[in-house]
């Protein structure tokens, strides 16, 4: 058993999210009422993230409408598992985009086996670590746009399409026309050296 | 960079094909036996669990940082409140006010009841009511034992699992009514024993009194009512016959 962790909450740093003008520990603030059942900061959460939300769920999807269930679909997990938030040990907006881009992949993905709203909620790691990544949030986007830029642009692009639009390996494949097992070893060669730049 | 470090103590270094594969998790690219294997080690592995949150960290910033944000449109919202909510009015009920922590609360104490049972029906008779229950989150993740005493509103604490997080206390909260503000009772110690009084006037129905423990800042709740995560509930329950 982890012990339960609360990220840090990055009250010095005021993290300004893109969204809106709301800064995440608004967006924290909110979930934590919504934990508590509170509708009208659910409404208000809703309002500050759905465009971004819906955003994420376009790309992973590419038909509006689907877009939207997906988007209305990871509100609902949002409102029904903002409790279980405080323990991923996220930034509001990794949580966020998280749950709304993992549902959109599950509609993307028929043919798997779609998981049950509990077993998403666990799909987003427990770190139990006292939130490292929450307090780091702001820097990241900066540090893996930087370390993305040092891939070649076929590899950049194969790991953009993974995250944003939901690709699979066989997709993959296709696109840039080479096996499946070569384009797995591209790719993880490519998280890899992602990763080391990141760690840098 | 925190999250890249070494793994929490015990544990081996991830090797670059544990991370690839936390990688690939993450993007949802492991057929399901190999997600299904490393969802496995997942539980078992902090490290591994880290890794995993640190490129959900990396990989939402991108998309945080890349992605438009598009309005949706207005009968999307009107929908969704609708699905959830129905089209009445009222709200849900706050966390102490739903039926299944009430349900969870009583069976947890009527288990704590048989459990100290004996211990405690060796004590002498007295006037004074004995109540035993135990707090306890929904995973078991945290969970006290307590014992209340009327005869001078003691409340005996004794955590048989579980830990604050850390940077944060435990406090102990009693509430009379689903509207009513919250009590305080105290922090608890981090020996994981202690004892904390119910104020005089909440102890004619302590076995009413919904019990709860919140995480909070070093020094209790600033506010003096629960500003953290609530993490554990439970109630009191009468041993006497």
């Amino acid at each position: 058993m982890t012990a339960r962790c609360r990220r840090a909450r990055p009250r010095m740093s005021w993290v300004v999210s893109a969204v809106r003008n709301v800064s995440h520990v608004e967006i924290e603030h909110l979930i934590a009422r919504v934990a508590m059942g509170d509708r009208e900061s659910f409404s208000r959460l809703y309002d500050a993230v759905a465009p971004k939300l819906l955003g994420v769920a376009l790309r992973v999807l590419g038909d509006r409408a689907s877009a939207e269930d997906a988007m209305q679909e990871a509100f609902v997990k949002i409102w029904r598992h903002a409790d279980r938030y405080g323990v991923t040990g996220h930034s509001p907006m990794t949580w966020l985009i998280t749950i709304a881009r993992n549902t959109a992949i599950d509609r993307l993905r028929r043919q798997r086996p779609v998981e049950d709203i509990d077993a998403m909620a666990e799909t987003l790691a427990d770190v139990g670590a006292c939130g490292e990544a929450a307090a780091v949030a702001r820097s990241e986007a900066a540090r893996i746009m930087a370390c993305l830029d040092e891939l070649e642009p076929a590899r950049r692009d194969s790991v953009r399409g993974a995250y944003l639009e939901g690709r699979s390996y066989a997709d993959l494949a296709a696109q840039h026309d080479v096996p499946l097992n070569t384009m797995r070893t591209w790719l993880r060669r490519s998280l890899l050296r992602l990763r080391e730049c990141m760690s840098r | 960079m925190t999250e890249y470090g070494d793994p929490p103590g015990g544990e081996p270094p991830l090797t670059p094909e544990d991370r690839a594969l936390a990688a690939e998790y993450v993007l949802r690219l492991l057929g399901p036996d190999a997600r299904a294997d490393f969802e496995s080690r997942l539980a078992f592995s902090r490290a591994l669990r880290t890794e995993v949150a640190a490129w959900e960290t990396q990989f939402s910033a991108m998309a945080d940082a890349e992605v438009a944000e598009i309005a949706p449109r207005p009968t999307a919202k009107t929908a969704l409140m609708r699905g959830l909510f129905g089209e009445s009015p009222q709200l849900r009920p706050p966390w102490w006010q739903r039926a299944f922590l009430w349900q969870a609360t009583t069976v947890a104490a009527l288990a704590a009841a048989v459990g100290l049972g004996f211990m405690v029906l060796q004590r002498p008779d007295g006037p004074a009511p004995l109540l035993v229950g135990e707090i306890a989150a929904g995973d078991d993740s945290l969970r006290l034992l307590v014992l209340y005493d009327g005869a001078d509103g003691s409340l005996r604490l004794t955590r048989t699992d579980g830990v604050a997080p850390a940077g944060r206390v435990l406090e102990l909260w009693a509430l009379t009514a689903p509207d009513a503000p919250a009590v305080s009772l105290g922090l608890l110690d981090e020996t994981g024993q202690g004892v904390v009084t119910i104020p005089p006037r909440l102890r004619d129905a302590a076995d009413d009194l919904t019990l709860a423990i919140s995480d909070e800042p070093p020094g209790g709740s600033p506010t003096g009512q629960p500003t953290g995560n609530v993490l554990a509930l439970g109630g009191l329950a009468d041993l006497e016959p």
